[in-house]
């Protein structure tokens, strides 16, 4: 895997997951703004999603396929769920709720890198 | 409606990690049950045990109402009994999971939130009901 790219989601992740759960301390609910973050986090964890794909139809497998590829479906999913459940609740829960689908993407990539090093 | 909903607000947080951990826990065990079930048949049928606890507790909470309420509260207490038994046994009797459960070493693996989740749908429960008595 690449690990400029993971770095990059890692890192983007983690910054819109603190101003989400600083937004939630403070009892604001998420905005467009944080909305739109999120889009942006998204857009780069596609991005190393195709990338992983990519990889896979070329021939390099890590051990742990099935493993690997469940992290690749929900590195792909838990950003708009996290903001599909955001929008509905429009309270400082909702921005919790964004933090922390941020947080889980953040694991997640981690151990995407895991198993694909074995 | 006597109580407050346990589906809003924080409720909401809580069912969005149920979900998560029902996936995570299932998926995984589903796979280790699939390839390498004789390796450690124990920790993965726990694995998908709690998978499915976790999955009815998140349906409990979002149902809500007197039914959800009870639903959920039974599923917060087996976790939370579980998550103690299978932690503490498996520190003192490590050798009966060669593999990891998502119980194992108080949810050590999947940084303690298996241990902390069912203590905030305790308190969780409890404060919603705590309104509805204020109420009533």
């Amino acid at each position: 895997m690449n690990t400029a790219l993971a770095t990059t989601v890692i890192v983007l992740s983690l910054a819109v997951a603190a101003w989400c759960l600083v937004s939630a301390a403070r009892n604001n609910a998420a905005t467009w703004g944080h909305l739109l973050a999120a889009a942006v986090v998204e857009l780069a964890a596609l991005v190393q999603v195709a990338v992983a794909v990519v990889r896979l139809a070329s021939g390099t497998k890590p051990t742990e396929l099935a493993t690997f590829i469940g992290y690749l479906v929900v590195s792909a999913v838990v950003l708009p769920a996290g903001a599909w459940l955001a929008t509905l609740e429009r309270s400082r829960w909702g921005s919790a709720i964004l933090g922390a689908a941020c947080v889980v993407l953040t694991v997640i990539v981690l151990r995407l890198q895991q198993v694909w090093h074995g | 409606m006597a109580e407050r909903a346990t589906n809003t607000g924080p409720g909401r947080v809580l069912i969005g990690v149920y979900v998560l951990f029902a996936v995570a826990a299932g998926a995984r065990s589903a796979v280790q049950i699939a390839t390498k079930f004789h390796e450690a048949p124990l920790a993965y049928l726990l694995s998908a045990f709690a998978a499915v606890v976790y999955l009815v507790a998140a349906i409990g909470l979002a149902r809500s109402g007197e039914g959800g309420r009870r639903v959920a509260l039974v599923c917060c207490s087996v976790e939370l009994v579980g998550v103690l038994a299978v932690g503490t046994f498996s520190v003192l009797v490590p050798s009966a999971f060669p593999d990891e459960t998502v119980w194992s070493g108080y949810g050590m693996g999947y940084g303690f939130v298996p241990l902390v989740l069912p203590i905030l749908g305790l308190l969780w429960l409890r404060r919603t009901r705590a309104v509805a008595d204020a109420k009533s």
